[in-house]
């Protein structure tokens, strides 16, 4: 008799609504067809699956593209070698304020924001000023872990509104699932989440969105499929398998008559426990920003399928690198060894893959970005020291 | 005593096991410890401490806030890294399966900071132990409640001792290869299933 039993491979996950194809994977069998068996294991924060991937725990997560780079690099926790052969989607964050903050700024506008989301910055700009003026201790904003896409995001939405993130406003980090209680709590002002953490704030009524991603850096890197590379050395057929099922799961995410299967499927407490509407709303990029308000279509806000979404091109790898250098947070010099996180050698195998959208290699990670600064992969060094706040003003 | 002048934080949600936790530091020494259960304030708290190590449950979600201080120099004076004996494979697996974290202060002596670990992993795993000890006790309990609840059932339907009862279940049990719990909670449903279909009075 042939043997039935696939190999299992742990693949980690944060209850976020784009953990869904790894989600999908197993839950509709597209491991099984592909010969692997995925176990999906949930942890609480992000440092807690970058530490069980280092420590062998699990081969492979649902990941923050930039933290799996700092692991790569050996900038945060245990140096541990990393390699992204699929990227996850693009979209799903947003800045979200507390609903006081916001009814404050639109005061001060004279009751209404005229203007297009990107800049929103500005409309907390004078409470910010307003704040620094009195004495006051300054607004506080939460992103998910200091090496993620929220993080840069939050940054660059805060600097391009004249706001400078380390010394006008008080950053801390707070995990996916505790930024809306936190919120409730008045721990914190604002904060950039992925999906359904900013819906379920709007629909509780405390938060509104004043930014999404899909404003802000489109084409970006958001979550991947990151392996420990010493596993996949060791596990080329499975890991191939576990690429080839995640993207068949992402086609079946990406199709709108799917969404209301698949938020269901999410909303289960196993996955992330939120109530399904709230996750579909996300889903069909059709968000409320403003508790009471309608929804409103967004193109992208999320999503699994579209040009390039999922190619992982070295670009990509650099983009952050680039984010961490205007930040801080990376010395420089490390451009080859970054390159090397995104390696396209599993999926090229895959002739399926070529003739998909997602698969696209001719889209930037910097394409259509918000400030108008072009970013160039050759030389990330001019790219970030052209930025007023963040770059050129800082030393080093 | 070597290292007792270490100044300790221990955040944990469980406050059973950082009592245990608290008490060994004490007893080996380190007096200089200090044990937080939530969240609150924790900026402030570190701040105040100045910890030189701090030991933190690995799922403990706080970790991240608690990172992105440390990578803060604002907020605490000396950088802080995470501990991990790196030319030790052994401990590193032990304390990650014991669900320990640590962190310490940047150039602390790591034969300081080995005993310190060594302690919470040893009574995290003595922990984990007594709570799992604890369930196993718990269900066997449950599942003996149930066994003779079902036993009972048996005997009082069926007019049957005790013993023929027992055997009932035993021999269903063997035939269908399923564990005598789960034959006894078969029972009880069919018997409550049988109830309220049509009526429990003519039943008893």
């Amino acid at each position: 008799m042939v043997s039935l039993v696939k190999p299992m491979v742990r693949a980690g996950f944060v209850a976020l609504t784009d953990c869904a194809p790894l989600v999908v994977a197993r839950e509709l069998g597209f491991d099984e067809r592909a010969g692997v068996q995925i176990e999906p294991v949930r942890l609480p924060s992000w440092s807690a699956m970058r530490d069980h991937i280092a420590f062998e725990k699990l081969e492979c997560a649902h990941m923050l593209g930039g933290l799996s780079l700092a692991m790569h690099l050996g900038l945060s926790g245990v140096k541990t070698e990393m390699v992204v052969p699929l990227l996850m989607g693009r979209g799903g964050n947003s800045i979200t304020i507390s609903k006081s903050v916001h009814e404050k700024a639109l005061e001060a506008k004279g009751g209404s924001y005229i203007g297009n989301r990107a800049n929103s910055a500005s409309l907390i700009a004078p409470i910010v000023e307003g704040r620094k003026e009195k004495g006051l201790p300054p607004l506080r904003f939460a992103t998910v872990h200091a090496f993620s896409s929220h993080n840069y995001e939050l940054r660059a939405w805060l600097a391009h509104g004249g706001i400078d993130p380390d010394k006008d406003v008080q950053l801390t980090v707070v995990p996916p699932p505790a930024m809306v209680g936190a919120m409730m709590k008045g721990e914190i002002d604002g904060y950039c989440v992925g999906e359904p953490w900013s819906q379920l704030a709007v629909e509780a009524g405390i938060g509104c969105i004043v930014a999404t991603k899909a404003d802000l850096f489109p084409q970006s890197p958001e979550k991947v499929l990151a392996f420990r590379r010493a596993w996949v050395s060791g596990h080329g057929d499975e890991a191939a398998a576990v690429v080839d099922a995640v993207a068949g799961a992402m086609t079946w995410a990406s199709v709108p008559g799917n969404h209301e299967d698949l938020a269901y499927m999410l909303s289960r407490s196993e996955y992330l426990g939120v109530d399904q509407d709230v996750i579909l709303h996300g889903l069909m990029c059709m968000p409320r920003l403003t508790p009471g308000q309608d929804r409103m279509p967004i193109r992208h806000y999320m999503s699994f399928d579209g040009p390039g979404f999922a190619y992982p091109q070295q670009s990509s790898a650099l983009w952050l690198l680039a984010q961490m250098r205007r930040w801080g947070q990376a010395p420089a010099g490390l451009e080859e060894y970054a390159g090397k996180l995104c390696d396209p050698s599993l999926i090229e195998k895959n002739v399926r893959y070529s003739v998909e959208s997602k698969f696209r290699k001719d889209v930037g990670p910097g394409d259509n970005a918000f400030d108008g600064i072009n970013f160039d992969g050759e030389n990330i060094e001019d790219y970030w020291r052209s930025f007023p706040i963040g770059g050129a003003l800082k030393a080093s | 005593m070597l290292g007792s002048n270490l100044k300790i934080l221990v955040i944990d949600e469980d406050p059973g096991r950082a009592a245990v936790l608290e008490g060994a530091l004490v007893e080996a020494g380190y007096t200089h410890s200090v044990t937080l259960r939530t969240n609150s304030n924790l900026h402030q708290r570190i701040m105040a401490l100045e910890p030189d190590v701090v030991i933190i449950d690995l799922q403990n979600p706080d970790r991240d806030t608690l990172e992105s201080m440390f990578q803060v120099s604002r907020a605490v004076q000396k950088p802080i890294a995470m501990f991990v004996d790196q030319s030790d494979d052994d401990s590193i697996r032990r304390a990650v399966n014991a669900g320990v974290s640590a962190y310490v202060v940047d150039g602390l002596k790591k034969d300081r900071v080995k005993p310190v670990v060594e302690l919470a992993v040893s009574r995290f795993e003595s922990f984990s132990r007594i709570v799992r000890e604890r369930d196993e006790a718990r269900t066997a309990l449950a599942e003996r409640k149930t066994i003779d609840k079902a036993k009972g059932l048996l005997m009082d339907r069926r007019q049957i001792s005790e013993d023929e009862a027992y055997r009932m279940m035993r021999q269903t049990a063997m035939q269908q290869s399923r564990r005598l719990f789960d034959i006894a909670e078969s029972i009880i449903t069919a018997f409550e299933l049988d109830a309220q279909l049509f009526g429990g009075a003519d039943h008893g």
